[in-house]
């Protein structure tokens, strides 16, 4: 009968912690696959979450009466998370997937992605009221509105081990997934219907090969040698592009695309929940971090909006302000809310190419931005 | 739906005036809490170096630890940061402006060369 006991003692374990963390790994299953909000992140990420939440979980290294146990989550995060070697890996893929053409057709809408990049700064001004210089660093960084940046930001920042990585973490991809929820209402709110129907013919120039090789080795000299501490991000993101570009890599583009990428994916997203147990991560700290990473969001559309409705009062053809808001890195996910938002306003009005291009530059200028943010802090 | 974009306008540029001028003027960060993840100020985690405090019940609960948050707020930090502000926007549009003049010279330069390619 005690053997048979024995079997449920971990019951006894639980914690309300644990099952506040189960719900929250729930919901974030039911947005990753009722909603399809970003399934690749928000799927294992739920998951994880419960697995690393069950007491005495095998998946996370710990000491259990007295002997050291080394869980296989805990490994694959020292392995890869710790030392940034994932979310760099994953930009190679993420460069791969990157078609620079609209944005060399047009290079001036590379301005929106740095307008769009006002929300880090803000987020970081605001964080500093409650947090350290450097936490409050990592915070803003969320409204890179880019994973592999905010991993690297802030585990170079407070290291693997701080208390609020994990929330910084789970902040900035699940911000990612509702893009299409938070970026449309701060677009109406700052905008006209008249502004919104504003037309953007697009003139498809041809773009040569050349410049698309030398666009990427470019811009990664011009970012590396002003700000070094973001070569590893922007040169990973650019040789992935390269890999692309060069045209005698076909395969391993592809795999860069589509293997790379799902594989990194996958250990991404389970192995970041390695910072989502509860003892981390139920702190009135995380609330706090969650509310700052929605005002980093709103703050950036803000900043690519009205940057946009600022050139207008200069300029003669007039550039429709929506597209401002693609200058946040979700690619191409929020290139594509402005062109629907568009569209919707005036059927004739195709703004996907204009919206691309700027959300584009918006994954070079917050990879920047990273840098200047690391290069401040440490 | 009203249009808000005049609020945020006075609100971003007020934001960017201040920070440009801190750039120039500076605030001092004498009463800043100090930097690194082991600071005194840390929100929500128990430094190493803190000084032994008299024993007190084991854990805070939620609404008490979420309460001694507001006791650590700083909020001079939010106009100390200002600068960090101005030279980090001044620093990615000088960085785009440079990428958009390179763009447009190679461009230009190899523009011969894209339509012999179509």
């Amino acid at each position: 009968m005690d053997e048979l006991l024995k079997l449920f003692e971990n019951f006894a374990h639980l914690e309300i912690g644990h099952i506040i963390m189960w719900i929250i790994g729930g919901i974030l299953i039911y947005l990753a696959i009722k909603k399809d909000m970003e399934p690749t992140l928000l799927l294992p990420m739920g998951f994880g979450a419960i697995l690393v939440n069950i007491p005495f979980s095998g998946a996370i290294s710990q000491t259990v009466d007295g002997f050291f146990q080394e869980g296989a989550l805990s490994t694959l995060f020292d392995a890869g998370i710790a030392n940034e070697l994932f979310p760099l890996i994953l930009f190679i893929g993420i460069g791969a997937m990157i078609d620079f053409g609209p944005l060399l057709t047009n290079p001036k809408l590379m301005i929106f992605g740095a307008a769009a990049q006002f929300g880090i700064f803000f987020t970081l001004c605001l964080a500093s009221m409650f947090f350290t210089p450097e936490e409050a660093a990592s915070i803003g960084i969320i409204g890179a509105a880019d994973g592999p940046t905010a991993i690297v930001v802030a585990n170079k920042l407070l290291g693997a081990d701080s208390s609020i990585t994990g929330a910084i973490m789970v902040a900035a991809y699940s911000y990612m997934a509702l893009v299409p929820i938070i970026q449309p209402p701060v677009i109406k709110l700052l905008t006209t219907k008249k502004e919104r129907m504003i037309r953007m013919p697009y003139e498809g120039k041809s773009v040569s090969k050349t410049t698309k090789i030398l666009f990427p080795i470019i811009i990664t000299v011009v970012a590396g040698v002003i700000v070094p501490e973001s070569v590893s991000l922007i040169g990973f993101l650019m040789f992935g592009n390269l890999i692309r570009e060069c045209g005698v890599l076909d395969s391993l583009s592809e795999t860069a695309q589509k293997v790379l990428a799902n594989l990194i994916t996958i250990f991404l997203g389970i192995t970041i929940a390695c910072q989502m147990q509860a003892d981390k991560f139920l702190q009135p700290a995380t609330l706090l971090i969650l509310g700052l990473g929605l005002f980093a969001f709103i703050f950036d559309t803000a900043g690519g909006v009205l940057f946009a409705k600022f050139l207008n009062l200069f300029l003669k053809k007039k550039i429709n302000p929506m597209i401002g808001a693609a200058g946040i890195s979700a690619f191409p996910m929020s290139g594509r809310v402005v062109h629907k938002m568009g569209i919707k306003e005036d059927p004739q009005n195709f703004l996907l190419m204009h919206s691309i291009g700027v959300n584009v530059s918006g994954q070079i200028a917050s990879v920047i931005a990273g840098g200047l943010i690391l290069k401040f802090f440490m | 739906m009203k249009n808000y974009s005049k609020i945020f306008a006075i609100i971003l540029c007020l934001t960017l005036i201040f920070s440009v001028s801190s750039l120039f003027f500076g605030v001092s960060a004498e009463s800043a809490p100090e930097g690194g993840a082991d600071s005194d100020t840390t929100v929500g985690e128990n430094t190493e170096d803190a000084p032994e405090a008299p024993e007190k019940e084991e854990k805070e609960n939620f609404f008490e630890a979420f309460a001694s948050m507001f006791k650590e707020f700083h909020p001079m930090g939010f106009v100390e940061n200002l600068r960090f502000m101005g030279i980090g926007m001044l620093g990615i549009f000088i960085i785009i402006g440079i990428i958009i003049v390179a763009t447009v010279v190679i461009n230009k330069a190899f523009s011969g060369v894209a339509k012999k390619e179509d």
